[in-house]
């Protein structure tokens, strides 16, 4: 069983950010403990995963913000009480926390001593400069320093989270913040493209200052391209379109998602999914203290919903899809299938968009990755595939 | 029981927004026809398409009640458009009538098509009583407009009636004017009927209705009705006025404006036709119309082939009420399954295009409009090719004949240089320039019509500010040096990018239509190449460079949902392309042709 729990708190919102994020300062740590708590109870019991059934062993445990650090173990000690009539976790639990480098509340022993076993740190970019235009509050230099502190207590599987495509971002800057990246010898690296999301400062910026343009598309397909050239060669691999690692240090939490699997997600704006049902949070800190689970809302998936994620999720992935798992399981006529996409396939194989493909196995080549959306809006839009085909839920 | 001479039918003639439409509602309020709270702007344009561009297409009629001097008078008004596209309507509608108000906006005085309106109406010996709307705005001047019209028109302006619909000025001598002027129609109600029909349209429950003007004799419920022209028979079921709704009557008679229905199913074309009683029919059909020819052809094809059917059953509806639609069935190895389409002018294109996208649901590719080429071949014979990419080989052909049209633009001083630059570069030549008065001019030439089909209409009005309006004619056709140019995307010929232009205007054609093809068709995954050539030679090549980046790089629990929705945005974009090998070519651009001078 996969879990996500989502921490809103931040010292500031980055000029970048539309998450569910409240500020700090307001308090409320107590408040929404509570909270969670209370959906804790609600959503074990609404799924029917309550203590008359042996208690489920958690795969992952993902504590993601927001920035979690921010609050210390005690904190966490409470809300892993109230999680332990329902699940249970251990050393084969991947146990992960989300930190900003310079807001850590508790040492690294004391997060340690709670079972967390993995670390993920908003880095986004090893340039001070670059830092100071996203209104990053933390140096290259905290970054280092934090990275060096959790490896000598011990805590090893780290991963950097780093951001591509920056304001005034060169092919050259991104390799000197994949080299420093590197050279911390993080477990596993995760590189996104900067979007400018609808509503944030940094549209507003963007539309009027020189200084928030971002990259041309040429610079950024050299930026991008550069990524899965240099990584390689430093032992990480691409298991996913943006996310790198070491062997065996892949995120068994996020290859769930990708896998489309189940999990279940508590917090403020969080979303899960348990079977084909898909449920979504609300972002208003007042409805969620108040009632987390009524205030969230709720959709049950068709089957051609949760085919078509699965495709667009699959296709993130190394190995790609496999239409011969999906026909059986969706349960479609293999050969009109293949059929189908036999004329799109053919012009990916010629251009290079595939890795490799067989009867029943699609993968994009890191090509392909890069105008994956493209692929895949193609291939959803075949129509006759999907849309005649099924109606109804999958059991 | 209605006497004949206290009927008076009429319509109204003007340009386009000198007020036509709000002088029909500023009428049928006057006279009570409907209430007020009813009214929508603009009754009687009854189209959404007509409300938004403000013009009038397709014509409706209305019937109202009025006192004059204690007697009770019916009025029935007939609809009629404005655009120079629709003479062969406006006739429509003059042949139901006595008489005509002539609508010119007392500041912009009279324009080019209301002329050619107005001489449609003298020809079919309506009483025309002038009136001069707006007068009310600050740059009115009706004594000017007077004069316009009695030097062009021809007519005795010294009591047009001074008029303001919108602020409802003169309304009532208006009314006054049509019941005194306006002759009532000769009746003959002992002869056996003769009723003509001058528009029809489809209604889901009463199937086919026409709308009529009884010469002869008379109608009643229950009668056995036959259609003159195409003989047959149906019974009437319902029949009445227009209020401007249904109003179902017990029977129409001599004089009378209304309609007919009568569980019509089966399409056909009605219009022009004569009905008569099938028991005591009328030994002639009335003389009908003057059958318009359309000169616009374009090919208009369904971006998912599976809507075919549905094309072809709208264009059938269509063609009910607009009977100047032609269209057969063709093919293109680019677009696939479709139909060649003909039509009155550019303006009916683009708002039969429009129907059927709003009206009919559908999602249309349309390719750049052409005009009818008589192509003579070695063998001496002559072949009409209204579709360039069927244009034959040069190697057979002896010469191209292309039809040519006498344009008449009425231009304020200031802007007659910049017309004649527009018309001398569409190879244009210089026939005639009138001066109307100390202001305008009314500037002649004679243009092959494949130059007025691409956006003459557009840089007229650009490149006067506005100011000048336009009319033409069909005037014969010419010989010319044309030559067909292939346009080729990523090395393949698509047929329905193909256009016929004249030969030393093909290199300046070339690079700007493949210019205008890269803003229009969008990155693909592959660097695409764009060709404009003749024969086998290259006259120009543009590149549009790969995409190299179009990736959701972040995509985790909380994601999943707004990633499958932009995904499902970036689809519905895919699904309105058209596949041509492999690349995506989206709707606009197979009227690139058109926009060649567009901003951008």
């Amino acid at each position: 069983m996969y879990l996500y729990i989502h921490i809103p708190f931040c010292k500031s919102r980055c000029i970048y950010c539309d998450f569910a994020v409240v500020l700090d300062k307001y308090g409320g740590h107590q408040t929404y403990l509570d909270a969670l708590k209370n959906e804790i109870t609600s959503r074990f019991e609404g799924f029917g995963i309550n203590t008359a059934n042996k208690k489920h062993h958690l795969d992952s445990l993902y504590l993601g913000g927001g920035t979690p650090s921010l609050l210390p173990s005690q904190w966490y000690q409470e809300l892993l009480s109230a999680l332990d009539p329902y699940v249970y976790w251990d050393k084969d639990t991947e146990f992960t926390l989300e930190m900003n480098p310079d807001h850590v509340a508790s040492p690294p022993e004391a997060y340690k001593a709670l079972g967390i076993n993995r670390v993920s740190i908003g880095v986004q970019s090893l340039n001070d400069l670059l830092l100071k235009t996203l209104s990053r509050s933390h140096s290259s230099e905290s970054v280092r320093r934090c990275v060096t502190q959790f490896q000598s207590a011990g805590l090893e599987n780290i991963s950097l989270d780093l951001m591509l495509g920056l304001p005034g971002q060169s092919p050259q800057d991104w390799e000197a913040t994949l080299k420093a990246a590197v050279s911390l010898n993080p477990a596993h690296i995760s590189a996104y493209g900067l979007k400018v999301e609808e509503g944030t400062p940094l549209q507003q910026l963007e539309a009027v200052s020189a200084r928030y343009q971002l990259p041309e598309e040429e610079m950024l397909g050299d930026i991008y391209d550069l990524t899965s050239e240099f990584l390689p060669s430093y032992g990480f691999s691409r298991y996913e379109i943006s996310n790198w690692a070491r062997a065996d240090k892949e995120s068994t939490h996020n290859l769930n998602y990708w896998h489309a699997g189940d999990w279940l997600a508590l917090g403020l704006g969080a979303h899960g999914k348990w079977g084909p049902h898909f449920y979504e949070n609300t972002r208003d800190w007042n409805r969620y203290i108040q009632d987390p689970v009524g205030s969230s809302t709720h959709q049950l998936w068709d089957k051609r919903d949760q085919l078509e994620t699965e495709i667009m999720l699959g296709l993130r992935l190394k190995q790609g899809i496999s239409l011969e798992r999906l026909a059986k399981k969706y349960n479609i006529h293999l050969e009109t299938w293949m059929k189908t996409w036999q004329p799109l396939l053919e012009k990916y194989r010629w251009g290079g968009f595939l890795a490799g493909h067989d009867e029943g196995n699609i993968c994009l080549s890191s090509k392909g990755m890069a105008v994956s959306t493209l692929i895949l809006s193609e291939l959803l839009a075949e129509k006759n595939l999907i849309a005649t085909e099924f109606s109804g839920t999958l059991a | 029981m209605t006497q004949a001479n206290n009927i008076r039918n009429f319509c109204i003639i003007a340009h386009i927004d000198h007020g036509k439409s709000t002088l029909a509602d500023r009428l049928l309020e006057a006279t009570k026809s409907i209430e007020k709270r009813q009214m929508k702007a603009q009754v009687l344009d009854n189209l959404d398409l007509e409300r938004e561009r403000g013009i009038t297409i397709k014509l409706q009629a209305a019937r109202m009640e009025y006192i004059e001097d204690d007697k009770p008078y019916i009025l029935n008004l007939i609809d009629t458009p404005g655009h120079v596209d629709f003479s062969y309507e406006v006739s429509r509608s003059l042949e139901a009538c006595e008489g005509a108000l002539l609508v010119v906006d007392a500041s912009q005085g009279v324009e080019a098509q209301t002329l050619a309106n107005v001489y449609l109406a003298i020809e079919a010996n309506l009483e025309i009583i002038p009136v001069i709307n707006k007068i009310d705005l600050p740059a009115a001047d009706p004594e000017r407009v007077k004069k316009e019209i009695e030097d062009l028109v021809g007519l005795d302006a010294s009591d047009a009636i001074l008029a303001s619909a919108k602020s409802g000025i003169g309304i009532e001598e208006i009314l006054s004017a049509i019941v005194k002027k306006v002759p009532p129609p000769k009746v003959d109600t002992q002869k056996p009927l003769r009723a003509l029909v001058f528009d029809s349209y489809f209604d889901t429950y009463l199937g086919i209705i026409t709308y009529i003007r009884v010469m002869d004799g008379e109608v009643k419920q229950g009668d056995k009705i036959r259609f003159m022209a195409n003989n047959k028979t149906f019974d009437v079921v319902e029949l009445g006025v227009m209020r401007p709704a249904r109003n179902p009557r017990a029977k129409l008679e001599s004089g009378e404006v209304g309609y007919i229905a009568a569980s019509i199913k089966e399409i056909g074309s009605f219009v022009g036709d004569t009905i008569t009683l099938a028991n005591n029919p009328a030994p002639e059909p009335l003389a009908g119309y003057k059958k318009a020819l359309p000169m616009v052809f374009c090919g208009m094809y369904p971006v998912d082939n599976d809507d075919y059917n549905d094309l072809k059953d709208s264009l059938d509806k269509l063609k009910l009420n607009d009977a100047s639609i032609t269209f057969e069935p063709e093919t293109s190895e680019a677009l696939g399954f479709g139909f060649r389409c003909g039509f009155l002018g550019l303006l009916h294109m683009e708002i039969i295009q429009e129907r059927l996208e709003r009206e009919y649901n559908l999602s249309l590719i349309t390719t750049a409009p052409s005009v009818v080429y008589k192509v003579h071949t070695k063998k001496g014979e002559v072949l009409e090719v209204d579709n360039p990419a069927k244009m034959p080989d040069p190697i057979i052909r002896d010469f191209i004949e292309e039809p040519y049209v006498n344009v008449s633009m009425i231009v304020p001083n200031e802007f007659v240089g910049a017309l004649m630059d527009l018309a001398q570069d569409r190879r244009g030549t210089f026939t005639a320039m009138d001066y109307m008065d100390t202001t305008r001019v009314n500037l002649k030439y004679e243009i092959p019509l494949n130059e007025i089909v691409t956006d003459f209409y557009d840089q007229l009005k650009s490149r006067s500010r506005g100011y000048a309006s336009m009319d033409y004619h069909f005037s014969g056709y010419k010989q010319s040096k044309l030559v067909k140019m292939d346009i080729l995307v990523a090395g393949e010929p698509v047929d329905a990018l193909s256009v016929i232009v004249h030969q030393d205007k093909a290199q300046g054609m070339g690079r700007k239509l493949t210019t205008k093809l890269k803003d229009l068709i969008p990155k693909q995954m592959f660097e695409v190449a764009i060709q404009a050539a003749i024969g086998g030679k290259v006259l120009a090549r543009v590149n549009i460079s790969a995409v190299r980046k179009n990736v959701l790089d972040k995509c985790y629990g909380g994601d999943i949902t707004r990633k499958r929705k932009l995904l499902e945005k970036q689809k519905a974009g895919k699904e309105r392309m058209k596949s041509v090998g492999r690349v995506d070519i989206p709707q606009d651009a197979f009227m690139a042709v058109l926009k060649l001078n567009d901003e951008s």
